[in-house]
């Protein structure tokens, strides 16, 4: 699903990627860990072609995502879905930021309205659908993340830090939420430092540092033993 | 793009500009007073150019000849004379029907008039111009042709009126342009601050597959809904006070009609529009290309 060759990736003389090889395979569900600086958001960032590597081969699906126009980037991001630890949710009510997405995408009104039930009932919060972000916790706004992320039923979905603003009981919700939407065919991706939450998901991680990958270790916990 | 889309970037156009107030308003009252200006220079311009006009129509200039020439040197003048460029037609005044003409005016004064000798007057040509702008011309034209004596018209009054007018265009089109630079300095701006306002939201439209041209064109709509509302609102502002002037004057001046006569007030109100729209999608493009590139690399 997800192939990465040699990739690397310079900020001025900074190597943050050092000739990089992973593969993800569809369906999966990884942790990227490793101190801050290590390169977690710049991998995420490359998959949504948000960055471009300097050298290596980078696919998402079948397609090398090196080479794509305008509009392709587009596309490409049409089937990815992408979680912020900073929720990122516009000042109108959730079903607004909801209808959002798929207002731009020229969606018909009943269409928008199914496909925001969907999300709140798998997401769980579809008493609030008409609440405005300053009503709702933490956990809550991320939730809304998350449903945005999903609404267009993305093959992936990335996650970078989701839990980094949320105490442990929500950051739990959370993450059993997007192992839930694994479970429903997404390839998901999350970097994160949240121990608690490697531990208990005994899901593959992939260590980063200093430009390289450490470990990959399928059903691994946050520190290697 | 569906028209579900266009309806949708066109709410957010209008909810931005009602959450952004105060730039907003700013922007509609420098679209709005600039355009009016424009307008009221422009229709002062145009009577004005009119009544230029107008007064070349009647603007004659005198040709005096020389006495002692035959009528048949009388007749090669006139012809010289009608077939200079610019002139419209002329007449010509035969000293003798001229002469008879005074006699007849001074009876009461016949014992002067009888001390004159023989005839005193010359023969006249009345030359009418095109147009004022033919005044120079023609004059010089005239300069050139023997057996003229004198040579009459209207200078210092159409000189004066002239440059006039010229200063007028002048600084009309000064200031003209300061407004409309001022216009487009502050719709810039207010997208600006729209652009900074919306990083969120152009952030999350980047990332569920909005392409560039479609962020950018939330910007421009917006500036397009400010060009529009502004300029909607200055061509009602001249309409009115085309509408009472007007009609004050006319109870005033009866010759207050050349105000409506040279004007076609429609394609004014059309003009003006345009040049809002035009104004402010220049406006919204500069501030787009040179803020959202780097929101959207970032
Ligand atoms: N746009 C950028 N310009 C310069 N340096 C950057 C940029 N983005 C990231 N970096 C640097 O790249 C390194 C890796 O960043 P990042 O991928 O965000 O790490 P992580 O998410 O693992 O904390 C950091 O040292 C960071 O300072
Ligand atoms: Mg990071």
């Amino acid at each position: 699903m997800i192939r990465l060759r040699n990739v690397t990736k310079t900020y001025q003389d900074f190597v943050v990627l050092n000739h990089i090889n992973l593969h993800i395979a569809k369906d999966e569900f990884v942790f990227l860990v490793g101190p801050t600086g290590s390169g977690k958001t710049t991998i995420l960032n490359l998959l949504t072609r948000e960055e471009v590597p300097d050298a290596g081969k980078i696919y998402v699906g079948m397609t090398s995502i090196n080479e794509l126009n305008e509009r392709q980037v587009a596309n490409l991001r049409k089937n990815i879905g992408f979680i912020f630890q900073d929720f990122k949710i516009l000042n109108r009510t959730i079903y607004e930021n909801l209808a959002y997405v798929l207002k731009i995408q020229g969606e018909k009104k009943q269409i928008i309205k199914e496909k925001i039930d969907r999300v709140a009932e798998l997401v769980g919060f579809e008493s609030k659908l008409y609440c405005y972000p300053h009503q709702l916790s933490g956990g809550e706004q991320q939730k809304v993340c998350i449903a945005r992320a999903i609404i267009n039923k993305p093959h992936v979905l990335l996650a970078d830090e989701p839990t980094g603003n949320l105490d442990p009981d929500a950051s739990l919700e959370i993450i059993q939420i997007i192992s839930k939407i694994n479970l429903d065919n997404t390839t998901v991706i999350v970097a994160t430092h949240d121990k608690a939450i490697v531990d208990l998901m005994r899901k593959r991680v992939i260590g980063l540092h200093g430009g390289n990958i450490v470990r990959d270790q399928q059903m691994g916990s946050y520190h290697e033993f | 793009m569906n028209f579900r889309v266009i309806y949708f970037l066109i709410d957010e156009a209008i909810n931005s500009i009602k959450q952004n107030s105060v730039m907003s308003f700013l922007s509609f009252l420098t679209v709005t007073i600039s355009l009016s200006v424009l307008a009221m220079f422009l229709i002062v311009f145009m009577n004005l150019n009119s009544m230029i006009k107008s007064i070349g129509d009647d603007l004659n200039i005198s040709v005096y000849l020389n006495r002692n020439i035959s009528e048949d040197r009388v007749s090669q003048v006139r012809d010289q004379i009608k077939f200079i460029r610019g002139v419209k037609s002329i007449s010509i005044i035969p000293r003798d029907a001229a002469w008879a003409d005074l006699k007849n005016k001074l009876q009461y004064q016949r014992d002067i008039v009888e001390l004159i000798p023989g005839n005193p007057l010359p023969d006249l040509i009345i030359v009418k111009l095109k147009s004022i702008e033919n005044t120079n011309s023609v004059l010089k034209e005239l300069s050139f042709i023997k057996d003229i004596d004198d040579i009459r018209y209207g200078k210092s009054v159409v000189n004066k009126f002239r440059s006039g007018v010229k200063l007028f265009n002048f600084v009309g089109g000064v200031i003209v342009l300061l407004l409309l630079s001022a216009t487009f300095i502050i719709v810039a701006s207010t997208i600006n601050i729209t652009i900074i306002a919306k990083e969120k939201e152009i952030k999350i439209m980047k990332l569920v597959g909005a392409t560039n041209s479609f962020i950018k064109s939330v910007f421009v709509l917006e500036a397009m809904v400010l060009g529009l509302v502004g300029s909607i609102l200055a061509v009602v502002l001249i309409n009115a006070g085309y509408f009472i002037i007007n009609s004050k004057m006319q109870q005033v001046y009866h010759f207050a009609y050349v105000f409506t006569k040279h004007m076609n007030i429609i394609s004014l109100n059309m003009f003006v529009i345009v040049i809002g729209l035009v104004i402010c999608l220049s406006a919204s493009f500069f501030s787009v290309n040179s803020l959202l590139k780097s929101i959207i690399k970032k």
